[in-house]
């Protein structure tokens, strides 16, 4: 019986060193990915010559925000950390110093996730909670510069409080995600999906023609609650573990396919897809073409020339009882922050809160949540010119447009569009005039005459009928030349 | 290079030693006085929360752990680490590596309130500078008894390094502008007379036994005439204490530097160093400006008391009596004039008055200001504005409140009603 249940704790809450190095390379690149798109606007974003200068952030958020990013507002700074960011994600996908590289990782991302918090979405708070998890994890025994040429591990289940912490943060982001989402649209009228690729904020290119299968639109919303709800059961199986974590897995990484063919949410879906790789159970490797894409694996590293001897710096599999502990106790302190998270009497205390806020491990996985916004949005920057002409700065100085468009690829990335909706949010209103500031200081040069800016939200209800309802105009801000 | 900018020849280990404690006793009690004063001068608690800096633009131009986070713990941290890495340099305990994190800790903690540096406290960061690359721990230190077998020889480019910054660095840039009259101490007539005794006492400090004895003698004479019996004369005296060839009369045995002296081109090499370092740090690179910091003392010439006056009742608060801490960084954060072109500031300083005496809600203050000159002229307070203050720190429980950043960060939930209610005016 005892034995029983070691085994299955240890099918349950192991993992796989071959899924997990898939993963740290894939993080790697993410990390390497997301840093080029945040390089582009590294000005914009996280100097003070941007949208949010050191002097407004230190005037508002959580004053436990530990940032490296906010040492200095320069550009060379930022630029420096960047690069030093880049280096650490190039050591993690080769594997190089594979601890010593997560916890840069991990260091730099906390960091630029504090200096400028109005940039994130779910899919960043998902990848920074795993990297600290990673820190833990010997991610570095497969396919890495750190096992050198060594092919064949004689045991490639790990099983720690580390991995079991890694496991329930997974299960937690797709349950919770299930029971927040109470609303109507999930539940009565299977509305949900149709109103997700309506949004005007998140959709993409391709959402547009699947809003012409209604019925497929309904199957798929309720499809993704019940996966959603009773998916996560199965990392647990005590049954036919490998077959049915492997259903799961495929299963999630099918749902983040998905969501990235058709909605721009940024880094969600593919942070979702490489995490939940990473739950792959030695089963799914014995099997077929996986088998085969490991042998292949082996070889690149073998041809890649690392043949080394295995060194003292290779990572330890097995943690120290006292570090074991220590993360079991995060783990339940992470269970008791998402129960703060769906009913708040039952959740930490402000105090409790502290070493999470502090650790940045707080999390709310209320994803589209009770349902889908039944008004979708859109962002206009209107700059007047001397002569009379209206232009919007968004779009890259273009003529005015009020209309809808299509889809959200209208703006220039991620980063901007969910800057944009939390701008126009009453709890980041103060950016407002920071950007304004900055529009005019990015536009002068081409409009000389720019007179006025004014920023506005236009909303529209999401109607099911497919009809187009009368869209409204908020303005949030309008500042002159002579007010700067 | 390095035989070209040698300075010192040899280095006594017994003078490092003494070097070595002095400093790491003057950063010992500046840490415990920091300590004290973290609240008032280093916090967002205090007089100048971090907004009102970067508002002002004045931490733009320096990088400091002290920016990372506003939580006054992580001040408090920092702080505490400081002093550690003081007395481990006291102790000659891992004595190089305390000194490279006392200085740059303590170079983050002048740029978390520059307000409040004075001329020595740059000078201090050099030092600790210098003391981070030379064998300041050999004897009369924990590190000579503990890692005796195992202590790594010092490489000669590197305690020359440490020599150049010690010396030449703080040395010849103060005294030589300073008696040239570029420098904030304007000494009128004598001070080709202070310019030609400092190049002298420099070339002494290049020559051996007896005659940098000589040198040592007279620079420490005149930094007392120049600075007074001050901090700053405790710091030149630190400064020139690693200097003095031997103690007990016999060649030095401590760390050696092979080379002939050749003093003009020394010179030329440390001023060169010092105007590259200082040219990087205006382009932007967030090096120490140590330069910067040394010179940078002409805004806190005059000392002033200043007033909050109660527009209700007209009482006048004197905040030199008015403030729970009260010391000479303290008062030297008050007078510093530029502070005094900020609004903004006035403000703080009025709410951590409030904040100190308890009060919770805003208060309106006048705010006025009195130079206290030393000649005993009266000059009456001159008043500045009125000022509202911030109201008082919500307790612990309501400072913060749950998910605010998570509502940011969260899908917009909004009045689904068509036209529905946002944030804004709607047109």
């Amino acid at each position: 019986m005892v034995e029983g249940i070691r085994i299955w704790l240890s099918r349950a809450f192991g993992l796989d060193l071959r899924s997990l190095a898939l993963t740290r390379v894939s993080y790697g690149l993410l990390i390497f990915c997301d840093l080029l798109v945040r390089a582009t606007n590294l000005e914009a974003h996280y100097t003070d010559q941007g949208v949010f200068p050191l002097d407004l952030y230190n005037s508002v958020g959580l004053p436990f925000n530990v940032s490296l990013h906010a040492l200095n507002g320069s550009l060379t700074y930022q630029g420096i950390l960047f690069f030093l960011n880049a280096l650490a994600a190039g050591a993690l996908v080769v594997g190089w110093r594979t601890r010593w590289a997560t916890v840069l990782c991990w260091l730099f991302m906390v960091s630029l996730h504090n200096r400028n918090f109005l940039l994130l979405n779910g899919g960043d708070t998902w990848m920074r909670i795993m990297l600290f998890w990673a820190i833990f994890l010997p991610w570095g025994e497969r396919w890495s510069w750190d096992a050198g040429s060594q092919t064949q591990a004689r045991n490639d289940e790990v099983y720690s409080a580390a991995t079991a912490g890694f496991v329930v943060q997974v299960f937690l982001v797709y349950w919770m995600a299930g029971v927040f989402k109470t609303g109507a649209a999930w539940w009565s009228e299977g509305s949900a999906v149709h109103l997700t690729m309506a949004l005007a904020e998140w959709n993409g290119d391709r959402a547009y023609y699947l809003l012409f299968y209604p019925s497929l639109m309904k199957s798929l919303t309720f499809l993704i609650l019940a996966f959603e709800l009773i998916g996560p059961f199965l990392f647990f199986s005590p049954i036919f573990s490998g077959p049915l974590r492997t259903v799961a897995v495929l299963g999630f990484m099918g749902f983040h396919v998905g969501l990235a063919i058709f909605i721009e949410i940024g880094l969600f879906p593919f942070v979702g897809l490489f995490t939940v790789a990473a739950l792959l159970p030695g089963w799914a490797w014995e099997a077929g073409w996986m088998r085969r894409l490991a042998i292949q694996l082996d070889r690149f590293w073998q041809l890649a020339g690392v043949r080394r001897t295995v060194s003292h710096r290779r990572v330890s599999r097995t943690l120290p009882t006292s570090l074991n502990l220590c993360l079991l106790t995060v783990t339940l302190y992470v269970l008791y922050w998402s129960l703060g998270t769906w009913r708040e009497e039952l959740g930490p205390s402000p105090e409790i809160q502290v070493p999470g806020l502090l650790l940045r491990i707080d999390q709310y996985w209320g994803l589209f949540a009770p349902e889908p916004p039944r008004v979708h949005s859109w962002f206009v920057a209107e700059g007047v010119l001397a002569d009379g002409r209206r232009v919007d700065l968004i779009r890259d100085g273009a003529p005015l447009d009020w209309s809808c468009p299509i889809s959200s690829s209208i703006y220039k990335n991620q980063r901007w569009k969910r800057f944009y909706v939390g701008e126009a949010s009453e709890a980041g209103g103060f950016t407002r005039e920071p950007h304004i500031r900055y529009l005019f200081r990015r536009w002068t040069p081409l409009f000389p005459d720019l007179v006025s800016i004014e920023l506005y939200r236009m909303s529209q209800p999401s109607l099911l009928n497919h009809l187009d309802a009368e869209p409204s105009r908020f303005s949030l801000l309008k500042m002159r030349r002579d007010e700067l | 290079m390095s035989c070209r900018i040698l300075p010192a020849g040899r280095l006594s280990s017994q003078s490092l030693a003494v070097f070595r404690i002095a400093l790491g006793l003057l950063v010992t009690v500046d840490s415990l006085q920091a300590l004290g004063d973290v609240f008032v001068l280093y916090s967002d608690e205090g007089m100048l929360p971090l907004a009102t800096l970067h508002a002002a633009g004045v931490g733009s131009g320096t990088a400091s752990l002290h920016f990372t986070c506003r939580w006054w713990p992580w001040n408090l941290l920092l702080l505490f680490l400081q002093l550690c890495g003081a007395v481990c340099l006291t102790l000659g305990f891992r004595s190089q590596r305390a000194a490279l994190l006392s200085a740059l800790l303590l170079y983050s903690l002048l740029g978390r309130n520059p307000y409040v540096v004075g001329l020595e406290d740059g000078w201090i960061v050099l030092l600790l500078l210098a003391a981070a690359f030379l064998p300041v721990g050999k004897v009369r230190g924990l590190d000579g008894r503990v890692w005796k077998a195992g202590h790594t020889r010092t490489v000669d480019w590197y305690v020359c390094l440490g020599t150049v910054l010690s010396v030449q660095g703080a040395m010849a840039r103060e005294l030589l502008l300073n008696s040239s009259g570029l420098s904030s101490l304007n000494l009128g007539p004598l001070g080709p007379f202070w310019a030609v005794s400092t190049v002298f006492g420099i070339y002494l400090l290049h020559q051996k036994n007896s005659l940098r004895r000589g040198g040592v003698v007279l620079l420490v004479s005149q930094s007392l005439w120049l600075f007074g019996p001050g901090r700053l004369f405790l710091v030149a005296l630190i400064a020139l204490s690693s200097l003095w060839p031997s103690w007990s009369g016999n060649a030095p045995e401590g760390a050696r530097c092979e080379g002939r002296a050749d003093f003009l081109g020394e010179l030329a090499a440390t001023l060169l160093i010092l105007e590259v370092w200082s040219l990087v740090s205006l382009l932007g690179a967030p090096i120490p400006p140590i330069f910067t910091a040394v010179q940078g003392d002409r805004t806190l010439k005059t000392a002033r008391r200043v007033f909050l006056i109660k527009p209700e009742t007209g009482e006048r608060i004197a905040l030199a009596d008015g403030l729970p801490r009260w010391n000479f960084r303290v008062a030297r954060y008050l007078s510093s004039s530029c502070i005094w072109d900020n609004p903004s500031q006035w403000r703080d300083i009025a709410t951590y008055y409030d904040r100190a005496q308890g009060v919770k809600e805003s208060r309106s203050y006048t705010i006025a200001v009195q130079p206290d000159l030393t000649s005993g002229t009266a000059v009456s307070a001159r008043i500045l504005a009125e000022v509202k203050t911030r109201p008082g720190l919500p307790p612990l429980l309501e400072r913060f409140p749950r998910m605010d950043r998570t509502d940011v960060n969260k899908p917009q939930t909004m009045d689904t009603k068509p036209g529905g209610k946002l944030s804004g005016n709607r047109s």
